[in-house]
C-alpha cells in the first residue's frame, strides 16, 4: 500500500488543528467580551470608528503643521528663539578725533540716543531681529543712558557697540545712509560707524525674564469691550 | 494507519495551538473561518485520495494554498462588494468535506466489511 500520502496530510492536518484551537479560542474570547451584539455589526461599527479615528489623525496632522509656522514665527517674534540670517552689522566707535577747543567731550561719544535712532532706521528698513552687543531687543527692551554707561534690557553695554541686524542688508544700509540721515548725522560727530554685510548672522535669544505684572490677556469676548 | 497518523497531526496542531495561542483580531475572523473550512477541505481530500491510492502531492500543497488564500479572498471580496460570497464558500467546502468524510467512511470500513 502506498504510504507517501501519511505525511503531508498529518502536517496539513496540524496546521488545520492549530487553526481550529486558534479559531476556537478567538470565539470563545469574542463571546466574552460582545455577549449581546452581532459580531459582524460591530465589525462594522470598529472599521467606521477606525476610518473616523485615521481621518482625524490626518486632521490633526495637518492642523500641527499648519500650527508650526505661527508658533515658529511667534518664538522669533517674542525673542526666544536664537535666530540667524542675512543682515548688516555696525561697529560703532566713540570719536577718535582731537578734541578742539571749547567743543563738548560729550559731542564725541556715543549716546543711547545715537544707539536708538540707529535701531529705529533699522527697523524703518525692515529689520527683522535686531541686537546691540548681544542684547536682542524685545517688544520690552530700553536703551537708557546710566550715568556713564548704557543700559539694554537692563544690562549695561559698553563700547564698542555691535549692532546686528537680520533683514534685507541693501534695504537696511540704504535707510541707514540717506542724505541727511542718521549716519551722515553721526559722521558729522567723528563717530566711527562701520557697516558690514554679513550673509550669515546669528542672534541670541532674549536672556531676560518675561514678569506681568500689569498686563494679562483677555480672556473673553466681552471683556475686551 | 494513514487515519491514526492523521489524527495524531491533528492532535500535535491542537496542543501547540493551546500552548501558543494566535490572536485573530474580530475583524479578519470571519475571513480566518473561511480559510479554515477550506483548509479542513483540503485535509479531508487529501486523506480521502490518499486512501484510494490517487494521492498527489503537487495537487495536495497546490489546493491547500490556493484553497483557503481564495476562500479568504472570495469572502474579503464578497464584503467590499456587499455580496455574501462567503455563504458560497461554505456551501462548497460544506458539501465537500461531507462527501469526502462519507468516501473515507467507506474506503475504511470497506476493509472490513464488503460494501
Amino acid at each position: 500500500m502506498n504510504r507517501n500520502w501519511q505525511l503531508p496530510v498529518a502536517l496539513v492536518s496540524m496546521l488545520i488543528g492549530y487553526l481550529i484551537t486558534t479559531q476556537f479560542r478567538n470565539q470563545l474570547s469574542y463571546q466574552k467580551t460582545l455577549p449581546s451584539r452581532r459580531i459582524e455589526d460591530l465589525v462594522q461599527l470598529l472599521k467606521a470608528a477606525e476610518e473616523a479615528k485615521a481621518s482625524l489623525e490626518r486632521e490633526v496632522k495637518d492642523l500641527r503643521a499648519k500650527a508650526a509656522v505661527p508658533a515658529r514665527d511667534a518664538g522669533i517674534m517674542v525673542g526666544l528663539t536664537p535666530v540667524l540670517g542675512p543682515g548688516l552689522e555696525i561697529l560703532i566707535q566713540d570719536s577718535s578725533k582731537p578734541l578742539t577747543k571749547g567743543e563738548d567731550p560729550n559731542s564725541a561719544i556715543v549716546h543711547n540716543d545715537d544707539l536708538l535712532r540707529l535701531v529705529n532706521e533699522l527697523r524703518a528698513g525692515g529689520a527683522e531681529v535686531v541686537s546691540v552687543n548681544d542684547q536682542r531687543l524685545v517688544d520690552t527692551s530700553e536703551i537708557t543712558c546710566a550715568g556713564s554707561t548704557i543700559l539694554i534690557n537692563q544690562s549695561r553695554i559698553s563700547p564698542p557697540f555691535v549692532i546686528r541686524a537680520i533683514g534685507n542688508p541693501d534695504l537696511m544700509s540704504g535707510a541707514l545712509k540717506l542724505r541727511g540721515g542718521i549716519l551722515e548725522y553721526l559722521e558729522f560727530y567723528g563717530i566711527k560707524v562701520a557697516l558690514t554685510r554679513k550673509p550669515l548672522l546669528t542672534i541670541p535669544a532674549y536672556a531676560g525674564s518675561a514678569t506681568y505684572q500689569y498686563a494679562r490677556p483677555v480672556a473673553t469676548a466681552t471683556e475686551s469691550v | 494507519m494513514g487515519v491514526i497518523v492523521t489524527l495524531l497531526g491533528l492532535a500535535i496542531g491542537m496542543v501547540v495551538g493551546s500552548l501558543a495561542p494566535l490572536s485573530i483580531p474580530q475583524v479578519y475572523s470571519k475571513y480566518f473561518a473561511v480559510a479554515l473550512l477550506a483548509a479542513l477541505d483540503t485535509g479531508f481530500g487529501g486523506m480521502r485520495s490518499g486512501l484510494e491510492e490517487k494521492f498527489g502531492l503537487a495537487a495536495f500543497v497546490s489546493g491547500f494554498t490556493a484553497n483557503t488564500l481564495m476562500a479568504a479572498g472570495l469572502t474579503y471580496l464578497g464584503d467590499q462588494l456587499g455580496i455574501d460570497l462567503y455563504l458560497a464558500a461554505i456551501v462548497v467546502f460544506g458539501v465537500r468535506i461531507f462527501e469526502n468524510l462519507a468516501r473515507i467512511r467507506r474506503l475504511i470500513l470497506g476493509r472490513f466489511w464488503k460494501f
